[in-house]
């Protein structure tokens, strides 16, 4: 039975595979509009995986304030402000002005803040990384960040020098960056087709075996 | 039926062919039991054996010719006597009585069921085919002690009275009401013969020979027998059944471990009694309870069945328990690690950050270079049809809009400068609120709110299939809005797209320009892949960070560039502004960033140059211990 649901998966996603695929070089009216169902469908099944996440979400923290287990006064403040925009935001709506207040005085606040923090980890993990194993590739990696910042930011003190790190940085970010750059997005787009065909010829079967 | 012999008695017949019948007259008993079957059923006065009985004795004394069956039982009789024994069936004299129990223990038996029979008011069974009780049969001997002390049952089959045998009820109750010796009551049902006087060819006497040898039971009585077959006691044994439990007794049973089969010995290895009133007697049941003598304990309770479950359950127990009796030792106080590096960086780059905006040192020279891509940029929005709105998406979060809001905010301001409709859309949910907060803030310095100069299309759910869809068709796609204005009249509007401001878009290429504002790479990537194709020659702009410029530059910089236009980092941002001649956002960031970034680059150094000479010697010594 288990086999038969499977094999039955399989023909399901490798043919709406092949009808949003094929809409692309066939000008059928038939399979166009096949398509556009296909993925219009999607469109919903991910607003309801949203929603069923969402619920997931509040179940897994009212285990946590049930069963009194580590940070549970974090769960409950999450499981409260929760019912509180979603309540506001149903018998509002999302442009009502509180709920606006409550982005723009809470959200925004709190999520620059761990933006600024992210800032000072960064600059302490290159700090210990350097001095701890300061190899050919590290050094590397610390030179071309250091040379990378000295040609974005002023100069307070000789600032003559900050025309040539700024063509240093220049050709570090238009040559090596966007060359490394470029060979990802290859890679990128390789490992897309590839994964594509997996998925049509059902050697990968992400929907579940 | 008039004719019919049992098998028993043709047995007897076969023995005893009718040749060797005694003669008529030495059967003149048979024929007083007769007329005593036909008329009241009375025995002999008490005390006086049956005449038959005399008859028989005065016959033998006198030297008569008897039958040759009764030969045999008195030389059987003979033998007997001289071996001391007595013969089956009569009573030995010699031996002492056997003890009989007090009426006052005695219990009433259950009632007997025998199978296939009928049991009388007097508690004598009848086979079914039999005539009934109180039909008596002529020629049937009633049931009964006989004057021979003999009790007779229906078949023939003659028990001794002194035989130590269960007792009916009704016999003992008539014991009671007669005393000893018991009278045999008249009046009770007679006894139905299974063979009738006529057809009994032979005499039945008193003391006949039952043996198995000279004895066939009927049919339906063999197989009563079998079934209540009576298991010879073995020589010098008592007649006992070992102790067994019925079934549903060893069903109720708790632990098979504990059963135990008793097996009860000859007499004389039995214990004897040493208390209450059985004080020395032997085979009795022990008056002290089994359980109150003090013996080894047995070994089945020690086999206990234990489970895996079970046992781990256990182990825990014994460890808690040997955990309790532990002294806990006070633990070490933990040594606090306290991260130096990371305080020394976060208080450095704070105040790094908080010296140039409140003291307004140190002031940093503005950027004397032009980034390559500013001018292009500036150029395409400058070109940017009037009477078509922008379309701007809004595709970071609010941890970025530090950055973001201040790299778009100059191209935003070249659009409004030009008075260009802008219309703003985003696949994040805080999008639009992002969207709707920086429009409005700027909006305020050029005459524009919502609905007139820029409109909030709202979120775009569905991720790249979201994109994709809402390209080819932006009016199929349902978009709620986000604070939609109030139509000329006053009414609400329930669509972004009846906003009169976007009245001649119908598609994408409708719009004259589209900028994506992202914070990652990934999003952008979406943008130009899916909604590229729909664009046609629509320029599409990217607003990116400064760590996300170099993956989405390659689709700028090439030959066939897919985008048009790029905006990233803070002093291009800052050039820009110069070049529209507004100091904005990016402004007045700038020495606080240049002081972060000098302060981020100084730790760097400082870390990397002492470990790079460390590294510089380790490889000295190496190459010296090569040598």
């Amino acid at each position: 039975m288990k086999r038969v649901s499977t094999v039955l998966l399989a023909i399901a996603a490798g043919t709406a595979g092949m009808i949003v695929l094929l809409s692309y070089f066939l000008d059928l009216p038939y399979l166009s509009e096949a398509s556009q169902w296909l993925k219009q469908t999607a469109v919903l099944l991910g607003a309801a995986a949203l929603l069923v996440g969402l619920l997931n979400l509040v179940g897994v923290h009212l285990g946590k304030i049930g069963g009194q287990e580590k940070g549970w006064a974090y769960s409950a403040l999450l499981v409260v402000m929760l019912a509180v925009t979603f309540t506001l935001g149903i018998l509002f709506g999302i442009d009502n002005r509180s709920v606006a207040a409550l982005f723009r005085y809470v959200q925004l606040p709190v999520e620059s803040t761990l933006i600024a923090l992210l800032a000072v980890s960064l600059t302490a993990a290159g700090y210990r990384l350097i001095a701890r194993r300061a190899g050919v590739f590290n050094s590397i990696f610390m030179i071309s960040a250091i040379l990378f910042i000295l040609g974005s930011i002023p100069w307070l003190i000789l600032p003559g020098l900050a025309e040539p790190f700024g063509i240093l940085r220049t050709w570090l970010a238009e040559v090596w960056a966007v060359g490394g750059a470029r060979g990802l997005l290859l890679g990128v787009a390789l490992g897309s087709i590839t994964a594509g065909l997996r998925v049509l010829l059902a050697a990968d079967r992400p929907y579940g075996d | 039926m008039p004719g019919d012999v049992p098998e028993w008695l043709a047995a007897i017949r076969a023995e005893n062919p009718p040749a060797a019948e005694p003669p008529a007259a030495s059967t003149d008993w048979l024929s007083q039991l007769r007329e005593a079957d036909g008329s009241a059923q009375q025995g002999p006065p008490a005390g006086e054996p049956p005449t038959w009985v005399q008859a028989g004795e005065t016959g033998a004394a006198n030297g008569e010719q008897v039958p040759d069956w009764l030969a045999r039982v008195r030389g059987r009789q003979a033998e007997d006597s001289e071996t001391g024994e007595p013969p089956l069936g009569v009573p030995n004299l010699a031996a002492p009585p056997p003890a009989r129990r007090d009426e006052s223990d005695s219990r009433p038996l259950p009632p007997l069921e025998l199978p296939g029979l009928e049991e009388t008011d007097s508690g004598v069974f009848y086979p079914p085919e039999s005539p009934k009780a109180g039909q008596p049969v002529p020629g049937a001997e009633p049931p009964g002690l006989t004057d021979s002390g003999v009790f007779r049952l229906k078949t023939g089959i003659n028990i001794s009275a002194d035989k130590e045998a269960p007792m009916p009820s009704w016999l003992g109750q008539l014991e009671a009401e007669a005393g000893a010796p018991p009278a045999v009551p008249t009046g009770l049902p007679s006894v139905p013969a299974l063979v009738r006087a006529e057809d009994l060819s032979g005499p039945q006497l008193p003391g006949e020979d039952f043996s198995a040898e000279a004895l066939s039971l009927p049919e339906w009585l063999g197989q009563l027998g079998s079934e209540a077959a009576v298991v010879e006691p073995a020589e010098g044994r008592p007649d006992l059944a070992p102790a067994t439990l019925p079934a549903w007794l060893e069903a109720m049973r708790p632990v098979d471990a504990f059963r135990s089969s008793v097996e009860i010995g000859p007499e004389e290895e039995q214990a004897v009694e040493a208390a209450g009133p059985l004080a020395g007697l032997r085979g009795v049941l022990l008056a002290e309870p089994v359980v109150a003598i003090p013996r080894m304990a047995s070994a089945a309770p020690a086999l206990l069945e234990v489970n895996e479950r079970q046992y781990a359950q256990a182990e825990l127990m014994h460890r808690l328990v040997e955990e309790e009796q532990r002294e806990v030792s006070p633990a070490a106080p933990r040594r606090r690690h306290v991260p130096v590096v990371r305080w020394l960086v976060a208080a450095v780059l704070l105040a790094a950050a908080a010296l140039p905006t409140v003291l307004g040192v140190p002031t940093f020279p503005l950027p004397s270079t032009v980034p390559l891509e500013l001018d292009p940029l500036v150029s395409l929005v400058a070109a940017a049809p009037a009477n078509r709105p922008v379309l701007v998406v809004f595709e970071f979060e609010p941890g970025n809009a530090a950055e973001l809001q201040a790299v778009a905010e100059p191209m935003l301001e070249q659009m409004m400068q030009q008075g260009l409709a802008i219309a703003a859309l985003s696949t994040r949910s805080t999008g639009a609120l992002m969207a709707d907060q920086q429009l409005s803030t700027l909006g305020g310095n050029y005459g524009y709110s919502n609905g007139q100069g820029y409109v909030n299309l709202g979120y775009l759910p569905g991720g790249s299939v979201g994109v994709q869809l809402w390209s080819q068709d932006p009016l199929a796609v349902p978009t709620s809005g986000f604070a939609l204005p109030s139509a000329p009249d006053g009414t609400q509007l329930q669509s972004p797209w009846q906003v009169p401001m976007l009245a001649g878009v119908d598609e994408v290429a409708d719009f004259g320009m589209v900028a994506v504002v992202s914070s990652s790479a990934e999003a952008a990537r979406t943008w130009v892949e899916q909604a590229g194709p729909w664009m046609g020659a629509t320029p599409l702009v990217l607003v990116m960070t400064t760590g996300a410029d170099p993956v989405v530059r390659p689709y700028y910089e090439a030959q066939n560039p897919q985008v048009d236009g790029m905006l990233s980092s803070l002093p291009t941002a800052l050039s820009y502004s110069m070049r529209l001649g507004r100091p904005g956002a990016s402004f007045s960031l700038w020495n606080a960033f240049g002081l972060s970034a000098w302060a981020a680059v100084v730790f760097m150094i400082l870390g990397w140059i002492p470990a790079f000479g460390v590294w510089i010697n380790q490889q000295r010594k190496l190459r010296g211990a090569q040598r």
